[in-house]
C-alpha cells in the first residue's frame, strides 16, 4: 500500500508529508519553549528586587557554544544542499562536521554544569558568607576548601563583580551553617537555567541521534530511494535549525541579561 | 539520482555562499548582543529590548533561510508569523494586566 | 496522484501475510490502531466510572463501609487508604477524585474521540489509504498505553495516587506526600508526559493526513463536518498541550529536585517552614495548566459535535443546515479557546484588568458554540427523521449540551462566579457537557459506525433501552448538582458536606440538600446498571448481530461507506474521485434519494 506524497510534493500545499509533519511538530515545540520563556519572564518580573541574580554564567563559554551551533547549522544546510546535487561524499563530509560541533556543544555544556554543581556558597555560623569552587582533593570531613572570595552579603552575590580575585579559602566543617551549590534548587534562576538548557540538551541529543542514524547506519536508502533519503536529511535539518534557533534565545536570556 | 546540471550547480553554490554570509551575520549578532546587554542605555528595559530584538532578527534569519521558510507557500509562513505576533500580544496583555501599584487592596 | 490499492498486491501472497503480533499488537493500519484506542479507552471509561461510583457511595453514606469492595480496597491499597472494615478515608476519596478526572479526560474521552474515531473514520472519510504517518500512529498508541499503565500503577505506590485534583495545583501537589519518593503525583506527571507525547504525535498525524491525503475532488468545503472537527481539534491539541508539558516539567523539578517554581517564599507545611529557595508563583502553575485545560474542553466537545453532525445529516435525509457557519464557527471556536483560560481563575485575585479581559473573551466564545448547536438543531427541521439508536443519542446530545452550555454562562461572569466557583454547580455544568454531552455522542458514533467495522448491527431494542435509561439517569445525577451548588455546597468534600450541615441557629446545608447526595448516588448506581445492556450488546453483536446487507447500510453519502465491510488494508478497492459535497440527501430534481460523494452520477 502506497501513501501518496511521501516523496513528491502535493500541488496545493507545496509540501511532502514529512515536511508538513515536522513543521507542525516545530510549532508545538515553539509553544513548549515559549511557555518556559514566559515562565521565566513572569518569575523574573515578579521577583522581589535584588533576588534575581545576574552574571552567574560565563558568557564567553556561552558565546563559544553559540558560534559552534551556528556553524553546525550552516554545515547541516550545506550538507543537504550537496545531497540535492547528488554529491553524497560532500554531504557526508559536511554532516560529519555538524555532528562533531554538536558533540563539542555537549562537552562545553557538561563542563558548565559540572562547574555549577561544584560551585558552593557557604554560610558560616557567624553569618559570614564564602563563595567559590570546591577543591575536592583538599577537602576532607573536617574542612572544606574552596577557591573563591568573601562577598559582603547575599545581595552582593546576586550580581557578582566581573573580575573576582579568587583565593584559597579553608573553612572548618564545624563552623558551617549551610552549604548550597549552584544547582537547580539554588533559586528560580538556576532552576530555570537547568530546566531550559537541560530540555535543550535533550533536543540536541535527539537531533544528533537522528542525524547520525541517517548519516550512518541508515544511509543505504541513498542507493534505493535517493529522493526520499534527501527528504529525510532535509526534515532532520529543519529540526536541527530549530534547536539552534532556541539556543539563540537562551544565550542572551540566561547569559547576558 | 543523476548528476545535476551546470545551472543547478551554480544555483546551489550561490545558496551556500548566502548561507555562509548569514551564518557570519548570526555570529556577529550574538557578539553584538554581548555589547547591548552590558552598555548603559539609561533604563535596563532598553538593554532587554535591544538584546531581544537582535535575537529575534537572528531567529528570523534562521527560519527564513536555513529553514528556507521563505521558499514555502505564503500560507505556511503567514501562519507562523501570525503565531509570533499572537505570542507577543499575549505577553503584552500580561504586562498590561498587572495590578497597578497605586491600587488600594481592601482586606 | 492517488493510488489506493498497490498494483502489485495480487502478486504478494504467502510471504506478505503478517503474524499475530504484526497484525494486532504492532499494527500500523489506522483501523487497527483505532480499535486499539477504542478498547483501551472504553476500559478506562469504565474504570473511571467505577472510581466515581465508590466516591458516590461515600457521599451517600459517609463513613459507611463500601459494600463488597471495601475490604478488598483496604487489603490492596493499604490501611491508610481504607479502614479494615472498608470505609474510605479522605485521602483515598481525594485520590479517586483526582484520578477520576484525569482518567476520564485524558485516558478515556479524548483517546476515544481522536484516537479511536479520529483514526478509524477520518482517513476513510477523506478517501485515503491510511494516515500520513502509519508508524507514528502506532507509536502514538503505544505512548498512550504506557501513559495509562503509569497512571494505573500510581494507585499502588506508597502514599497512593495523585490526590490534589486533576488540576494538580501547586503548592498542594508538591507538598502532599513529600515524604514518599516517588509518589503518586510524580507518577501522574510522568504519565502526563507520555500522554501528551501520544497526543502530539496523533495530532501531527491527523493534521498532515487531512491536508495531504484528501482524495481527488475533495476540496475543503466538501469535507464532512466530522473531518473539520478533527482538524480544528488537532490544532488545539498540538498548540495547547506543550505549555502543560512545560508546567509538568517544572512541577517535576519542584517535586524531585527541590526547585520552587510554584512555591512561594515563607511556606509553612505542618508547622515547619519548607526548606526551598522560594520566590515561586502558584499562579504560574494555574496559568500554564489552564492554558491547556481550557482548549482541552473544546477538544472534548468538537469531535463529539462532528459525530452528531454526521448522524443527524444521515438520519434526517437532508443536508446539514449552515455547513459554512459550522465550519467557520469551529475555526473561530478553536482560535478563541486560546484566550479565555483565566475564567477558571477569577478567584485568585489576579486583578481587575485581566479578569475583565477574560470575561469579555469568554462571553464572545459562546457565540460560535451557539452557532454550532443552533445549526445542528435547525438541521432537524423538515427532515425525514429515522429514530434509530445512533439518532436517539445524537438528538439527545443537543438539549443536554444546551443545558451544559447555558449553565456555563453564570460561571463565565466574574460576579456570579464568585458565588459558584468550586461549588457543585460547576460539577453539574461540566458534567452536562461531557457526560450526557460528549459521551452520548460517543455512543451515537459507536452504534453508527459499528456496522462498518464489524459487518453487523448492534441490537436495536437494547440500544433503545440503553438510551432511555441513560438519559433519564444522567439527568437525575447531574440536575440536582445545580441546586446543591447554588445552596453553597463545595466540591471535593469527602463527607458530602456534612461538616457544613445546617444546625439550630447555624446557617448551612439543609437536610434536603444533603439528601440529594443519596438521590444522585443511587441514580449513579442505576446508570451503571443501565450500561450493562450496552456492554453485552457490544460484544454479543460482533458474532450474533443482524448482518448488514450492503456496504452502506445507513444509505449514507460520505466516503467511509464506499469501502468493503470491514475495510481491508488500503481501504478502497478503486481510486476515489469526489464530485459533490458531503450531505447530498433528497436533492431536488434527482431520481435518487441520496448521492454518495464519489458517485459520478451523470443524470
Amino acid at each position: 500500500m502506497n501513501i501518496p506524497y511521501t516523496v513528491e510534493h502535493r500541488e496545493d500545499t507545496g509540501l511532502y508529508n514529512a515536511k508538513l509533519g515536522v513543521w507542525l511538530f516545530l510549532a508545538s515545540e515553539v509553544m513548549l519553549f515559549g511557555a518556559l520563556f514566559s515562565s521565566y519572564i513572569l518569575l523574573r518580573v515578579g521577583a522581589d528586587p535584588g533576588t534575581w541574580p545576574r552574571h552567574w554564567l560565563d558568557y564567553k563559554l556561552g558565546a563559544l557554544n553559540t558560534i559552534i551551533l551556528i556553524i553546525s547549522s550552516v554545515t547541516n544546510v550545506v550538507a543537504w544542499a550537496n545531497l540535492k546535487l547528488g554529491s553524497f561524499g560532500k554531504y557526508r563530509f559536511y554532516q560529519s562536521i555538524t555532528i562533531v560541533c554538536a558533540i563539542l556543544f555537549l562537552g562545553i555544556k557538561s563542563y558548565e554544569y559540572y562547574g555549577k554543581f561544584h560551585h558552593y556558597t557557604i554560610t558560616l555560623k557567624d553569618g559570614r558568607i564564602a563563595d567559590g569552587h570546591l577543591q575536592k582533593e583538599e577537602t576532607t570531613k573536617d574542612k572544606v576548601v574552596i577557591d573563591g572570595w568573601w562577598p559582603a552579603s547575599e545581595a552582593a552575590l546576586m550580581d557578582p563583580p566581573t573580575k573576582i580575585e579568587e583565593k584559597k579559602i579553608e573553612i572548618e566543617s564545624k563552623d558551617i551553617a549551610e552549604m548550597r551549590n549552584y544547582g537547580p534548587a539554588r533559586n528560580n534562576f538556576t532552576g530555570l537555567y537547568f530546566t531550559m538548557t537541560g530540555l535543550h540538551v535533550l533536543h540536541i541529543i535527539g537531533g544528533i541521534i537522528v542525524i547520525f542514524a541517517i548519516w550512518g547506519p541508515l544511509n543505504g536508502m541513498w542507493k534505493t530511494d535517493p529522493e526520499r533519503y534527501t527528504n529525510r536529511v532535509e526534515v532532520a535539518g529543519l529540526f536541527w535549525s530549530f534547536v539552534d534557533l532556541v539556543w539563540l534565545f537562551i544565550f542572551p536570556t540566561f547569559y547576558l541579561l | 539520482m543523476s548528476k545535476a546540471s551546470e545551472q543547478e550547480l551554480q544555483d546551489v553554490k550561490k545558496h551556500v555562499r548566502q548561507h555562509v554570509i548569514i551564518a557570519i551575520g548570526l555570529a556577529l549578532g550574538s557578539l553584538t548582543t554581548i555589547w547591548t546587554s552590558q552598555t548603559n542605555f539609561g533604563s535596563f528595559s532598553l538593554n532587554v529590548a535591544a538584546t531581544l530584538a537582535i535575537a529575534s532578527v537572528q531567529a528570523f534569519l534562521v527560519a527564513a533561510f536555513f529553514m528556507h521558510l521563505l521558499s514555502e507557500k505564503k500560507v505556511i509562513y503567514c501562519f507562523l508569523v501570525f503565531t509570533a505576533i499572537f505570542f507577543v500580544a499575549v505577553i503584552g496583555v500580561t504586562f498590561w494586566a498587572r495590578m497597578p501599584a497605586n491600587v488600594v487592596h481592601y482586606q | 496522484m492517488q493510488t489506493t490499492l498497490d498494483e502489485h498486491s495480487h502478486t504478494h501472497t504467502a510471504h506478505d501475510e503478517p503474524g499475530f503480533w504484526q497484525k494486532y499488537i504492532f499494527s500500523t493500519d489506522h483501523k487497527v490502531v483505532g480499535i486499539q484506542y477504542a478498547i483501551n479507552a472504553l476500559l478506562f471509561l469504565l474504570f473511571g466510572f467505577f472510581l466515581m461510583l465508590m466516591m458516590r457511595w461515600q457521599l451517600a453514606h459517609p463513613g459507611h463501609p463500601i459494600p463488597v469492595l471495601g475490604k478488598a480496597l483496604s487489603r490492596i491499597l493499604g490501611e491508610d487508604m481504607a479502614s479494615k472494615e472498608g470505609v474510605m478515608y479522605p485521602d483515598l476519596y481525594n485520590a479517586f477524585g483526582a484520578m477520576h478526572g484525569t482518567i476520564m479526560v485524558f485516558l478515556a474521552v479524548v483517546p476515544l474521540l481522536t484516537g479511536a474515531f479520529g483514526n478509524y473514520v477520518m482517513p476513510l472519510q477523506i478517501g485515503a489509504p491510511d494516515m500520513a504517518f502509519p508508524r507514528l500512529n502506532m507509536m502514538s498508541y503505544q505512548f498512550y498505553f504506557f501513559g495509562g499503565v503509569i497512571m494505573f500503577a500510581s494507585f499502588f505506590v506508597p502514599g497512593g495516587a495523585a490526590k490534589s485534583g486533576w488540576t494538580s495545583y501547586s503548592p498542594l501537589a508538591s507538598v502532599t506526600e513529600m515524604g514518599h519518593h516517588p509518589n503518586g503525583q510524580t507518577f501522574w506527571l510522568i504519565g502526563m508526559v507520555f500522554l501528551i507525547t501520544s497526543s502530539l504525535l496523533g495530532s501531527v498525524n491527523i493534521i498532515s493526513t487531512i491536508m495531504q491525503l484528501r482524495a481527488k475532488g475533495l476540496t475543503w468545503m466538501r469535507l464532512p463536518f466530522f473531518v473539520w472537527a478533527q482538524f480544528v481539534t488537532s490544532f488545539l491539541l498540538l498548540l495547547a498541550f506543550p505549555p502543560l508539558e512545560a508546567a509538568g516539567c517544572l512541577q517535576l523539578m519542584d517535586n524531585i529536585f527541590g526547585t520552587s517554581f510554584f512555591l512561594p517564599s515563607g511556606l509553612v507545611v505542618s508547622g515547619h517552614p519548607l526548606h526551598v529557595a522560594g520566590g515561586g508563583s502558584p499562579l504560574l502553575w494555574q496559568h500554564l495548566f489552564w492554558f491547556l485545560a481550557h482548549p482541552e474542553v473544546y477538544v472534548l466537545i468538537l469531535p463529539a459535535m462532528g459525530i452528531v453532525a454526521e448522524v443527524v445529516a444521515n438520519n434526517t435525509r437532508k443536508p446539514l443546515w449552515g455547513y459554512r457557519s459550522l465550519v467557520y464557527a469551529s475555526m473561530g471556536l478553536g482560535f478563541m479557546s486560546f484566550i479565555v483560560w483565566a475564567h477558571h481563575m477569577y478567584l485568585t485575585g489576579m486583578g481587575i484588568r485581566i479578569a475583565t479581559f477574560f470575561q469579555t473573551t469568554t462571553m464572545m466564545i459562546s457565540i460560535p458554540s451557539v452557532i454550532i448547536l443552533t445549526a445542528l438543531l435547525i438541521s432537524l427541521w423538515g427532515g425525514s427523521i429515522r429514530f434509530n439508536t445512533p439518532m436517539l443519542f445524537a438528538v439527545g446530545f443537543l438539549p443536554m449540551f444546551g443545558i451544559g452550555g447555558l449553565t456555563g454562562l453564570p460561571l463565565g461572569f466574574n460576579a456570579s462566579d464568585l458565588q459558584l466557583h468550586d461549588s457543585y454547580y460547576v460539577i453539574g455544568h461540566f458534567h452536562y457537557v461531557v457526560a450526557p454531552g460528549t459521551i452520548f455522542a460517543i455512543f451515537a458514533g459507536i452504534y453508527y459506525w459499528y456496522p462498518k467495522a464489524t459487518g453487523r448491527f448492534m441490537n436495536e431494542f437494547w440500544g433503545k433501552v440503553h438510551f432511555v435509561l441513560s438519559i433519564i439517569f444522567m439527568n437525575i445525577i447531574f440536575m440536582p448538582m445545580f441546586i446543591q451548588g447554588l445552596a453553597g455546597m463545595s466540591r471535593r468534600m469527602y463527607d458530602g458536606g456534612l461538616t457544613y450541615a445546617e444546625l439550630p441557629g447555624v446557617a448551612g446545608l439543609s437536610p434536603f440538600i444533603l439528601y440529594l447526595n443519596k438521590v444522585i448516588s443511587y441514580a449513579a448506581f442505576s446508570m451503571a446498571l443501565a450500561q450493562i445492556p450496552f456492554i453485552i450488546n457490544f460484544f454479543w453483536s460482533i458474532k450474533h448481530g443482524k448482518k448488514v446487507t450492503s456496504d452502506n447500510p445507513w444509505d449514507a453519502t460520505t466516503l467511509e461507506w464506499q469501502t468493503p465491510t470491514p475495510p481491508g488494508h488500503g481501504n478502497f478497492t478503486k481510486p476515489i474521485e469526489v464530485f459533490r459535497g458531503p450531505y447530498e440527501y433528497s436533492v431536488p430534481g434527482h431520481a435518487r434519494e441520496f448521492l454518495p460523494q464519489n458517485d459520478p452520477d451523470k443524470s
